[in-house]
């Protein structure tokens, strides 16, 4: 009762609420809210709900107001209830959006356009000021600063060389000529260079400026003081950008956003264009003022030395880079230009409707990268050889540039039958081919040492003199004395390696099951089932199977063959209970045949099969078996677990044999193996060090055929001067080195690319390598060697123990192939599924008097011979078990086939060899013999015909001159004069001759007739 | 082409900033004076040693050739000995740094600031 009451009560209050407010006026809504469907923006959609709010509370006002006035409108509707429609629809309008995700897309743009606005802020000022030109860096007090300290460093080093210089010029032991013209060549430049620099710097930015013009064709614009966010700007919306004010208002990201793409566009821009020119700009200022204020130490860097190469260095480092700014300031003109195209709807951009902003931010990424390929990446080049900045490959690719363009012009020639022009074009290819050459050489000698360098072999003051040894390159030098820098009797003791037979993966079970699947192995197993059952009975109850299972089996008579999984059809069999026998189980694919309880591998040899095993080794881990008896392999390797061997960490003892772990079967080849009782004696020879012939030498001796012998008996070292000879074979080695040697002309390589060979004891230019040449390296070090007067006396020095390589061990393919011998039963496949990895012990290095530095491959004897010796095998040059990637060894292997190693029966011993003397005789110059005049003839000759000249001139000058007087016929003066002339500078000639020759012949023959003493020896 | 760039008289501009001499900042110098005094004690008793060394290779030289043991028309001797006393000259004298404020002088002259 009570609830109804209340209820009533409710309602009754309810109504008299209602007929209470009627009586109050009616308002007329104000429609403020027309204002909300015109939100475009996020940013707007802020200021949207602002302004209803006001629009709501200033709608009351003038409501009232309007009803004052007895506006028109619904009269029974009261005010209120017309707010609440309006707050009603709002609501409604926003949940709208809500669901229709405007909101949140509008909310999220507005956040993003804030933030990314954000992101460019900082970098603005940069655009400002570096974007457009190159600042002017020799106005900079800073650089001015560390230029002047450069500068003087620079002038104090200059003037000692200079004095320096005036020591050797009194002294009357260097030229004055070419030595004081580089000299004061450079002083000047160095004194001028930032001068020259900001010649180019600023010539350059007006040449920007000029391009700027022409290209925005707005005049008005002061292009040197542009706001960075106009700079930006205009490259979205075109010149007006920088002149209309209504774009001032506006931020980047915000007229970004505008543009067809919205957020994406602003993105594309922002990444391609903003982002990358930020970056090249910082980079263009940071190099421009470090080459402006290194610039004097590179000049006169390059007076000291003597050679161009830092300098051409230089300036292709700063030519580059000044250019990358004009292409950035050209990229944002021609982006303005189109832009402005767009606007006025003209241009091919408009035609073809691409969207120009879009398009501006796709070529922002074209110009990065072509900045990178031809400005970064040089500059990366430079920096990595901060003394010659790459001047070498400068000049390589100018010379290899004027090649390309004199055979151009050639051919230009030739095509319109202009033969002077073909001349000149052929000319001109020839001597840039020169040009490239010796900046190739630069280049590679410099990269030599670099190398060298990254080794860290050379001490830094080594480094500092080489800078200079230059110097020795007038130098009297005496040829190379010690052909053979040492040599060393080794013994070898002689191990029969271990073999290893039969490969496998040592699992089985469920993780092989896995392991195969992933390899893409196919299961098959065979199951023998009760003799007693019925072939028709089990074939009609395997075609009442699903067809995925029917397909799985095959069935011959008692023999079912299961392809697949064979478990889901085991259970079957087990639910019938149906005797059966599980024969085999194999994993197959293609040729290779893993057993299912052993993890046994097994190949017919095939290529496909090859190609599984070498998947199969790289990706698994397989192991090989020792063949040797179980007890020995045992003991063998329990010894090798007391001495601590690495590889026994990865070898496991198992009923059927030792299985070695294939990654770490070489190690274990030695270890294993057994000693023959017989040393082999070796000889280690030292070439001449940093000589770079010993390639060449063994690849000309095998390419003659007349020393097959020899050459087998030669393995070479880690270095490229050592090389080791069987001790039965090294006269014959000393023999056909001396033949060698005698053929051919020494040369060296000097560290500015110039090839020099020693005649009569001078170190002199030689144009290009040798034909028949011996390349021995660097100059600058062998002078240096000389210089210290570093005998190169043969020694003989216990023999150090050298890490070893073994024998090459034995390849998977080959290990598939091979049975293993006996037969042994089942290991517990449980016990086995993980292999387990013994503790981490380490022990240390076996102390071996092998002397071997076997390359990998080199021991594999060629493919042909050993597929003729045992068709059976497989043959490969390949280097043995290696995994995917490891290419430690594949570095070291030449594509040179090497002789084989120097292990087998029976070899001869021999007494330790007496060590030869060494040659200081067999000066290697095999010149041809033409009778050489010596200095002093030489001087003879030329003061002969110094005098003869002049006597010539004057004389004939005086009867020329007499019979123009008396005859006064020129033609007669003429050959009168010449007559004259010629007799008067034979006999002047003659008289200098008779004067000094003898004085010069016989200071020639005291020098070369040999003592007496010596000749007696004799 | 000067002409030409001139014409559109957007470089002019330019061509006035091109024509500025940077010369060597003593200020910079002298603020690390101590640095240089090694190198200067150096080079002072280097050129000193040098001056004295050609006066002797100079009196020797014409001692010899009193004594007929070498020609007085030696031009290649004459050429080496002139070379070194310009040198030193130019360096002893200060007359390097005269040459250049010379034509530092000569090059504001031609409109250089």
């Amino acid at each position: 009762m009570n609830v109804k009451f209340l209820i009533w009560g409710v309602c009754l209050s309810l109504w008299l609420l209602f007929v209470g407010f009627a009586y109050v006026p009616v308002v007329e809504a104000s429609p403020s809210s027309v204002a909300l469907t015109d939100a475009s923006y996020g940013i707007k959609q802020n200021m949207m709900f602002a302004s209803a709010s006001t629009g709501s509370s200033s709608s009351s006002s003038s409501g009232q107001t309007a009803t004052e006035g007895g506006g028109g409108g619904a009269w029974y509707i009261p005010e209120w209830v017309t707010d609440l429609m309006e707050k009603v629809d709002s609501m409604l309008q926003t949940f709208k959006d809500l669901m229709s995700g405007k909101l949140i897309y509008d909310a999220i743009n507005g956040v993003v356009i804030l933030w990314a606005d954000d992101t460019v802020e900082p970098v603005l000022d940069l655009y400002s000021k570096s974007f457009l030109f190159s600042p002017q860096v020799a106005e900079m007090a800073f650089v001015q600063n560390a230029w002047s300290i450069s500068m003087w460093i620079s002038c104090a080093i200059m003037i000692v060389a200079i004095i320096l210089m005036g020591f050797a010029l009194v002294k009357g032991s260097k030229a004055p000529g070419p030595l004081l013209k580089n000299f004061a060549i450079c002083f000047v430049l160095s004194l001028v260079s930032l001068t020259a620099i900001n010649i180019i710097n600023v010539g350059m930015n007006g040449f920007t400026a000029i391009t700027m013009d022409s290209l925005v064709k707005d005049s008005g614009i002061n292009y040197t003081n542009i706001q960075g966010d106009d700079v930006l700007k205009s490259m979205v919306a075109g010149s007006k950008a920088l002149t209309d004010a209504t774009f001032k208002e506006q931020s980047l990201t915000e007229m970004l956003a505008a543009e067809k793409g919205g957020i994406f566009t602003m993105f594309a821009f922002l990444i391609f264009t903003v982002d990358t020119m930020t970056v090249m700009t910082l980079i263009k200022l940071l190099a421009l003022i470090g080459l402006a204020i290194l610039s004097p130490l590179y000049i006169s860097g390059a007076a000291l030395i003597g050679r161009i190469d830092p300098v051409l260095g230089f300036l292709n480092v700063f030519v580059r880079t000044t250019a990358a700014g004009y292409l950035m300031s050209f990229y944002w003109g021609f982006s303005v230009k189109l832009q402005n195209d767009t606007i006025n709807q003209q241009g091919w951009m408009y035609d073809l409707g691409i969207p120009s902003t879009l398009f501006i931010s796709v070529m922002g990424l074209v110009v990065s990268f072509l900045l990178y390929r031809h400005w970064l990446k040089p500059l990366g080049y430079a920096l990595s050889d901060p003394v010659t900045l790459g001047g070498g490959a400068v000049l390589e690719g100018f010379g290899n540039f004027g090649k390309y363009m004199g055979e151009f012009v050639s051919h230009v020639g030739s095509q319109f039958g202009i033969p002077g022009l073909q001349k000149v074009g052929s000319s001109w290819s020839d001597k840039s081919k020169q040009v490239a050459d010796h900046g190739k050489r630069m280049r590679e000698e410099r990269e030599r040492q670099m190398r060298d360098r990254s080794k860290g072999s050379r001490s830094y003051r080594q480094r500092f003199s080489d800078a200079h040894a230059d110097s020795h390159a007038d130098m009297t030098l005496e040829p190379p004395t010690g052909w053979i820098q040492s040599v060393e009797q080794l013994d070898d003791d002689d191990i029969t390696p271990a073999q290893f037979k039969g490969l496998s993966l040592l699992d089985s079970g469920t993780s092989l099951q896995r392991t195969m699947n992933r390899t893409g192995f196919t299961q098959q197993t065979s199951v023998r089932l009760d003799p007693d059952t019925n072939e028709a009975n089990i074939s009609e109850w395997i075609s009442k199977w699903p067809k995925a299972l029917r397909n799985q089996v095959a069935l011959d008579g008692q023999q079912l063959t299961i392809a697949g999984d064979p478990t889901a059809i085991l259970k079957k069999l087990d639910a019938i209970e149906l005797g059966y026998d599980v024969e085999a189980s194999h994993y197959h694919k293609n040729g290779v045949t893993i057993q299912s309880d052993t993890g046994r591998v097994q190949a017919d040899g095939s290529e496909a099969s090859k190609h599984v095993l070498n998947q199969l080794a790289s990706e698994e881990d397989t192991f090989q078996r020792v063949d040797l008896p179980h007890a020995e392999a045992k003991d063998a390797f329990n010894q090798a677990k007391k001495d601590r061997a690495e590889w026994t960490k990865h070898a496991e003892l198992r009923d059927n044999g030792l299985w070695v772990h294939s990654d770490v079967i070489e190690e274990a080849m030695y270890d294993l193996g057994q000693s023959r009782g017989t040393t082999t004696s070796v000889m280690r020879v030292e070439l001449p060090s940093n000589s770079r012939f010993l390639d060449d030498m063994l690849e000309s001796w095998a390419a003659s055929g007349q020393y097959t012998e020899l050459i087998s008996a030669i393995e070479t070292g880690d270095s490229a001067t050592e090389l080791f000879v069987k001790a039965d074979q090294y006269e014959a080695f000393e023999q056909a080195y001396d033949q060698y040697r005698k053929q051919r002309k020494p040369y060296w390589t000097t560290r500015s690319g110039d090839i020099k060979v020693i005649e009569d004891n001078i170190a002199i230019t030689y144009g290009s390598v040798p034909t028949h040449g011996m390349d021995m390296g660097s100059f600058e070090k062998f002078a240096k060697q000389r210089h210290r007067k570093e005998d190169t006396a043969t020694k003989v020095s216990a023999m150090p123990n050298k890490e070893t390589k073994p024998d090459e061990a034995p390849h998977v393919w080959e290990a598939a192939i091979t049975p293993i011998p006996a037969v042994i039963p089942n290991v517990d496949a449980a016990k086995t599924q993980h292999y387990p990895l013994p503790s981490q012990i380490q022990r240390p290095k076996r102390k071996l008097t092998l002397k071997s530095t076997e390359r990998v491959n080199t021991a594999t004897p060629p493919v042909e011979e050993v597929a003729k010796k045992d068709r059976q095998m497989i043959v490969t040059d390949r280097l043995p078990m290696r995994r995917a990637g490891d290419s430690s060894d594949a570095v070291k292997v030449s594509n040179v086939a090497r002789p084989a190693r120097l292990i087998g029966p029976n070899q001869p011993k021999r007494k330790l060899k007496a060590i030869p003397a060494p040659r200081t005789n067999s000066t290697p110059t095999p010149v041809a013999e033409k009778p050489v005049k010596n200095a002093a003839q030489k001087e003879v000759a030329k003061q002969a015909a110094t005098d003869g000249m002049k006597a010539a001139v004057k004389s004939g000058a005086v009867v020329a001159g007499a019979t123009l007087v008396s005859s006064g016929s020129l033609k007669t003066a003429a050959s009168q004069g010449l007559k004259a002339g010629g007799k008067a500078g034979i006999q002047a000639a003659q008289k200098r001759v008779v004067k000094d020759g003898a004085k010069a012949v016989s200071s020639d023959s005291t020098k070369l007739l040999p003592k007496r003493g010596e000749r007696k020896k004799k | 082409m000067n002409r030409l760039l001139q014409d559109t008289g957007i470089f002019e501009d330019y061509l006035d900033k091109m024509k500025k001499i940077y010369t060597v900042d003593v200020d910079a110098i002298a603020k690390v004076d101590q640095f240089w005094i090694g190198i200067n004690v150096f080079i002072s008793f280097a050129i000193l040693a040098l001056f004295c060394y050609w006066l002797i290779r100079f009196f020797a030289f014409l001692a010899a050739c009193r004594s007929d043991r070498a020609s007085f028309r030696d031009s290649d001797f004459w050429k080496r000995m002139g070379i070194v006393g310009l040198i030193l000259f130019l360096i002893m004298s200060g007359s390097m740094y005269i040459l250049f404020v010379q034509l530092y002088a000569v090059a504001v002259e031609a409109g250089w600031a």
